[in-house]
């Protein structure tokens, strides 16, 4: 299904966007989990999640961000999420994560916690 | 989605196994063969214990039903049943009488009606796809209610937990039905699951579960449960006798 589609866009060697597509479920989370540690493994320090097509995000994709996070900060990088709707958000909030992930409200935000001039 | 049920005669297997027990139970059985039916269920209620005798039973029956011509099916069998069964790669052989699961599905999740209220319910498969036309049906419902976006998005979340959770753990498989019903009233939706798999009970799982720790520690899962704890307001489990799995679930408005 395009929906599932998750595509990935260098911005430089320590940056990586990644767009997990429309939805981030149980159908396409291993394959999320799967990006996110290839990118890590390939030294991409700073992974940003642009959730601006996100419509439907359930608890096996927020554990394909969160399963991952530890590794990237741990090498002095983060996952970054942007772009996420009010309905996303708001069920980040329910499961109290907000205050641990790093949210930011567009990717030229995320690009700049990353250090990178959008 | 509709579900073809029809009534298949059924022959209840006696947890005593006494000769004279099975003597009777031998005659009903040639009564129940020689009026030609296509396939029998299998009554399994009162195994309550199951020895390997039992199995030998099961499996005589069996063959005397081959010979006839006629499909054997178990009715309601226990969970150990099942699982011995299973442990024996004699499950496939039996299975379950699915229009008899069907109806013992249906019942379970039988709702009232309340005046002015809005009902709904489906029917569906335990397979990727049939959930998926499942939660684009139950969204149809929830525009109905003309609910604020949050408020249907916790609820399009709580139906793909829950039905996602049941394909996972409880051994169902893809051709097996999850039955549901809901009834939205002006103070709260009640939503209701059922299905035939193995029992788990959700509500037993701890309730403190620690999203951040486990994230530290690299692990994805037992986020599903937290998730549908948070976005409703009670949540019951029943293990029914004739071992169908019902999950109750309660969501407020305007809290």
């Amino acid at each position: 299904m395009d929906e599932q589609n998750i595509t990935k866009r260098v911005l430089r060697d320590d940056t990586l966007v990644i767009n997990p597509g429309q939805m981030l479920d149980n159908n396409n989370a291993h394959s999320m989990a799967g990006a996110i540690a290839s990118a890590q493994a390939s030294g991409y320090k700073f992974i940003i999640v642009n959730m601006a097509n996100l419509q439907f995000l359930s608890s096996a994709g927020v554990g394909s961000i969160l399963g991952n996070i530890e590794t990237s900060r741990e090498a002095g990088g983060d996952i970054i999420l942007c772009n996420a709707s009010e309905t996303i958000l708001h069920i980040l909030g329910v499961l109290d994560l907000t205050d641990y992930l790093t949210i930011k409200s567009t990717e030229e935000e995320a690009l700049t916690l990353c250090g990178v001039e959008s | 989605m509709q579900i073809d049920t029809k009534a298949t005669p059924s022959i209840a297997i006696p947890s005593d196994l006494s000769a004279e027990s099975m003597a009777g139970f031998d005659e009903r059985l040639r009564d129940l063969l020689r009026k030609g039916p296509d396939k029998i269920a299998l009554d399994s209620s009162q195994l309550k214990i199951v020895t390997s005798s039992h199995i030998n039973v099961l499996w005589q029956v069996y063959q005397t039903c081959a010979d006839a011509g006629v499909e054997v099916k178990l009715q309601s069998p226990s969970a150990g049943l099942v699982r011995i069964l299973k442990v024996l790669d004699l499950y496939d052989v039996f299975g379950e009488s699915r229009d008899i699961v069907y109806t013992r599905l249906k019942e379970a999740v039988k709702i009232e009606s309340v005046d002015g209220a809005e009902t709904y319910a489906d029917e569906f498969r335990a397979n990727v796809g049939s959930i998926n036309d499942a939660l684009d049906e139950f969204l149809r419902f929830l525009k109905r209610l003309c609910l604020h976006e949050i408020t249907e998005y916790e609820l399009r979340s709580v139906f793909y937990e829950v039905v996602t959770n049941i394909r996972t753990h409880a051994n169902i498989e893809g051709n097996d039905l999850i039955v549901f019903t809901c009834r939205a009233d002006e103070s709260k939706i009640l939503l209701v699951f059922a299905d035939s798999g193995i029992p788990f009970d959700l509500t037993s799982v701890t309730a403190d579960f620690d999203l951040r720790a486990t994230a530290r520690n690299g692990q994805t899962r037992g986020f599903g449960i937290t998730l549908i704890r948070m976005l409703t307001d009670t949540i019951s489990y029943t293990r029914r006798d004739d071992v169908i799995n019902v999950l109750t679930l309660k969501k407020k408005w305007n809290q």
